[in-house]
């Protein structure tokens, strides 16, 4: 377990958003994103090594040379801020633009962002031509159709941002109920970027290579998982652009692996601060590194939470996710958590789960969502909602134990995913039994195969209990039953059985 | 020849062959079905542009499988990523939002877990940033991309640039 429990926030939790020039400070050895970054290429020798671009235009005299004045980084995450910057000192040069040829009604479901992203596509190439780039061949302009177009899907709903899988360890395709609503707005916005024309023709692009991205990767952004939307966003500009500045891109947060073991308070906030406080589900899988004021930051940042998984969050405390949750769901103009999962943290007593079950049944009571149109909707397709607005119920899946699924999947409906042990009485994550004998005995509350890994072992690779069979016991301490042993034997036999296994047998009983 | 009483819709694809789709089919496009509300009179035949004949084969075949209850059985493993790039225009073109998912889900299934000159290459983009603001971005997110193997095939490519 590490001992090294102090992260240094890299800036205070309440960073105004006027303040553009921040200090740049290292902080576990990561960046605090929205930093501008100097243009060019000189500062980089700094000790941090990240260039004090903003500390030189700050401190030092003026320049009078334009390539000086201009912020490289206009798209900070203070989009607003930057926006009314860039547009006052590019009135000062007397550039003559017009992106009203933007027509909001030819997008479905666009807001009042709409503009503002189109408006900062024309103008950030604008800005990049007076930049003197290295000739790389690379394409400065970007394709204003295509960014017109799916700039606007800031609006509009969002995926679920995770790993490949939304079912906890797995690492298949992501089950992304949360995509829906988004896959319907870029449908709406997507449609008007191929119907719609612009103002932006006017443009003279640079002499430059111009390529620009292929559409269908803006089509398929909702569908990445966390770590594939950090490696597109180094992709391109514009797709950097796209994947910082879309919120709905940011609705859902899936953390799994191996950005589990990785992630800190600091990063995660910086992330989900993409969601610009309408956060709707924050699912953190053995992220080892998250403590109980991180994630309370996260929820007081963002109260349109009514998701929260952490299993296997050991830093975090049930004391302290039991106050995070009595304070959000009684705040005013919050939903409230209406599913918690927290399979795999210590320390759960009776009081503790009498006091979640509670509070998940009052925020599940309550108003729900309000009158925010789009976050009923993402909520509907996450499978959160039925089409009455009313929370779904459904017949709970039975949960197999499984080293790649300890827990239980994202897309689970129950509020709550532990249970009282119905051998042992204590609050953990029960499983079903996939063996066929045991199957019959389903029904049955007192005899069926169903309790903690304590009371009843399982097998780590198919589930079934080896209470009273054969097993083998790994190098890795897992337990494997006799039908998924024989090939690890076959293997270590033709090895002369040098990996260490132990095997155990018990005698078979009538 | 009115189609309104016909259970069959013509459609007509960019490279000129007509078919003939079943009301239910076409229903499932929206943008054919826009187009059938919005006409005063009976459409003879829609034309629908960015669409291919082959993509039309497929759109079928989709169809079928899912009226069957089996549309998880459609595969698109055998299309090269050109191919089912331009199968997702298409199908992205007439609006069809089950079909929309599943490409799209491929898409991303194929991109999954690539290197960012993977991507850049898969989609024909260039980078066009410079090499500051690349090395700022990439310390940005340094954090994701410690110790996987992403980063060595980065290096290649740069180092080929």
């Amino acid at each position: 377990m590490a001992l090294n429990f102090s992260h240094r926030p890299i800036f205070p939790s309440g960073l105004s958003e006027d303040n553009l020039v921040l200090p740049m400070r290292m902080g576990n050895g990561y960046r605090v994103e929205g930093l501008p970054e100097k243009s060019g290429g000189s500062g980089s020798g700094s000790g941090d090594g990240f260039g004090n671009g903003w500390r030189d235009v700050d401190n030092c005299s003026v320049s009078k040379d334009i390539l000086d004045l201009l912020p490289s980084d206009p798209f900070g995450m203070d989009i607003s801020t930057t926006f009314t910057a860039i547009t006052g000192w590019l009135e000062d040069l007397d550039l003559d633009f017009d992106y009203g040829g933007y027509r909001r009604d030819e997008i479905g479901a666009s807001g009042e962002n709409y503009p503002l992203f189109a408006g900062l596509n024309f103008i950030w190439n604008n800005a990049v031509r007076f930049h003197n780039f290295p000739s790389q061949g690379g394409s400065v302009c970007i394709d204003e159709k295509i960014s017109q177009g799916v700039s606007g899907f800031g609006e509009c709903s969002r995926r679920e941002v995770g790993e490949p899988s939304c079912s906890y360890g797995s690492g298949s395709s992501c089950d992304m109920d949360g995509v829906l609503g988004f896959r319907c707005g870029y449908k709406d916005v997507a449609v008007a970027s191929v119907s719609g024309d612009t103002n932006m023709d006017d443009v003279n692009c640079s002499e430059e290579d111009e390529r620009s991205p292929h559409p269908a990767i803006a089509l398929s952004l909702a569908y990445l998982s966390l770590s594939d939307l950090l490696v597109v966003e180094r992709v391109c500009k514009y797709l950097r652009n796209v994947v910082r500045d879309d919120t709905l891109l940011w609705k859902t947060v899936h953390v799994d692996q191996p950005l589990n073991e990785r992630i800190t308070d600091d990063i995660l906030f910086e992330l989900t601060r993409r969601a610009q406080g309408k956060l709707l589900c924050l699912s953190l899988v053995e992220c080892t590194w998250i403590t109980d004021d991180g994630l309370r930051r996260i929820l007081e940042a963002n109260p349109t939470i009514i998701k929260l998984s952490v299993p296997g969050c050991t830093r975090l405390s049930i004391e302290g996710i039991v106050g995070m949750l009595k304070n959000h769901n009684s705040k005013e103009g919050t939903q409230g958590v209406k599913h918690l999962h927290i399979g795999g943290l210590y320390g759960v007593t009776q009081k503790h789960f009498e006091e979640i079950k509670l509070l998940l049944e009052h925020s599940k009571k309550s108003d729900l969502l309000g009158t925010d149109s789009q976050l009923q909707e993402h909520a509907k397709k996450s499978d959160l909602l039925g089409t009455d607005g009313q929370p779904k119920k459904h017949s709970h899946k039975p949960h197999f134990y499984c080293r790649w699924k300890l827990y239980r999947p994202f897309d689970d409906d129950r509020s709550l995913d532990i249970e009282v042990c119905p051998r042992c009485q204590n609050l953990r994550l029960i499983y079903d039994c996939p063996a066929e004998s045991c199957q019959r005995l389903v029904g049955n509350a007192t005899q069926a195969c169903r309790a903690c890994t304590l009371c009843i072992p399982r097998c780590s690779q198919c589930g079934r209990c080896i209470n009273d069979s054969e097993y083998e016991e790994t190098f890795c301490l897992e337990l494997l039953c006799s039908f998924c042993s024989q090939p690890l034997v076959k293997l270590l036999g033709r090895t002369d059985g040098k990996a260490g296994l132990v095997s155990s047998v018990l005698p078979e009983q009538s | 020849m009115a189609s309104s009483s016909s259970n069959l819709i013509s459609l007509k694809t960019s490279d000129g062959t007509v078919f003939k789709v079943e009301r239910a089919l076409a229903k499932t496009m929206k943008t054919v079905q826009a187009i059938i509300e919005e006409a005063d009179a009976n459409i003879y035949m829609i034309p629908i542009h960015n669409v291919f004949s082959h993509h039309m084969d497929m759109i079928i075949d989709y169809y079928k499988l899912s009226v069957a209850g089996k549309s998880k059985e459609f595969s698109v493993e055998k299309l090269d990523n050109d191919e089912l790039k331009d199968f997702l225009l298409a199908v992205h073109y007439l609006n069809m939002e089950d079909l929309f998912e599943v490409l799209t889900q491929a898409v991303a299934d194929r991109l999954e877990k690539k290197s960012v000159g993977y991507v850049r290459k898969y989609f024909g983009i260039e980078n066009d940033f410079t090499p500051e603001e690349y090395a700022a971005i990439r310390k940005k997110n340094d954090w994701a991309f410690k110790g996987d193997d992403i980063e060595p095939e980065e290096d290649e490519e740069k180092q080929e640039e």
